[in-house]
């Protein structure tokens, strides 16, 4: 259901979503489609050579997981800004879970808005990104 | 040290012609399954003309919509003398003004606007912040992408 902003309180969490493993097949998947061809996210030898013991998820990949968990909750034409600042790195087998939680709730441009903070974590809690975006209800 | 004649300096136009098929391509890398970013009929019944493009779609314009000589930012970056395996994506951000649909004809101007070094626990890094702003065919703005590129020496 689609969410209303009267009902919307400062706090309430938003519908989460857990991602499968990220495989490698995903990678080359994922590199082809956003023509993000770093060989560190496909090659294993350069994954090595970059200090990272093997290839790691696009950041732009942990972007998509979060995009997709909004435009599970509103539609994409409500989605006024979205930002993530990337903290961690993300390896084949990593099971990716996105949350995010309603921080506030304004007027701006004849609109109501709400703003969000966004995170994903892996199956140990550790952080990938966290960001927030806002949009429009 | 990066090449600092890039800030400001005047890059190559992103071109990019958005298609049915890069978008579901890139839904599906994702695992994203929201009919409207696949099927046509679902988005129509959704009240959209077409399908729509996801939220992460405009990092193709500057991979895909790069001329030869690249507007791309990393081989940008690797020009201005980093070395590509040691890049990190440190920061990215849409500001969203219009949908993307199929046959849209993206135009985008990409600006370096600052290089900051900062010493980190492994060594030196220039924080590398980027603006890219796209138009439609109608030059309508479409969408504003700001990023942080993190080049480790």
């Amino acid at each position: 259901m689609a969410p209303d902003y009267e009902r919307i309180q400062v706090g309430d969490l938003l519908p989460g979503l857990t991602k499968p493993p990220i495989t490698e097949i995903q990678l080359v998947r994922y590199s082809g489609a956003s023509g993000d061809f770093n060989p560190i996210h496909t090659v294993h030898q350069a994954g090595v050579e970059a200090g990272n013991n093997g290839v790691i998820a696009h950041g732009m990949l942990i972007m998509g997981f979060v995009a997709q968990m909004i435009t599970n909750w509103v539609r994409p034409e409500q989605v006024r800004r979205f930002g993530v600042r990337f903290t961690g790195i993300s390896r084949p087998g990593d099971v990716i879970t996105v949350t995010g939680r309603v921080v506030e709730k304004f007027e701006a441009e004849g609109e109501r808005r709400v703003r969000c903070e966004v995170e994903a974590v892996d199956q140990t809690g550790h952080r990938k990104l966290k960001g927030e975006f806002v949009a429009a209800l | 040290m990066l090449d600092h004649s890039y800030i400001g300096k005047k890059l190559p136009t992103i071109r990019y012609r958005v298609d049915a098929s890069k978008i579901r391509e890139l839904a599906l890398a994702i695992g994203d399954d929201n009919p409207i970013f696949h099927d046509r009929a679902a988005a129509q019944a959704a009240g959209y003309p077409d399908i729509v493009a996801p939220l992460t779609f405009p990092t193709l314009f500057r991979f895909w919509g790069g001329s030869a000589v690249g507007a791309e930012t990393r081989s940008l970056l690797q020009q201005m003398g980093a070395n590509v395996l040691r890049i990190l994506h440190g920061e990215e951000e849409y500001e969203y003004f219009r949908l993307l649909h199929p046959g849209d004809e993206i135009t985008g101007e990409l600006e370096i606007l600052s290089i900051e070094r900062k010493e980190g626990s492994s060594g030196p890094m220039d924080m590398v912040k980027t603006r890219a702003t796209y138009r439609n065919q109608r030059g309508e703005l479409v969408v504003i992408a700001r990023a942080t590129m993190v080049v480790r020496w």
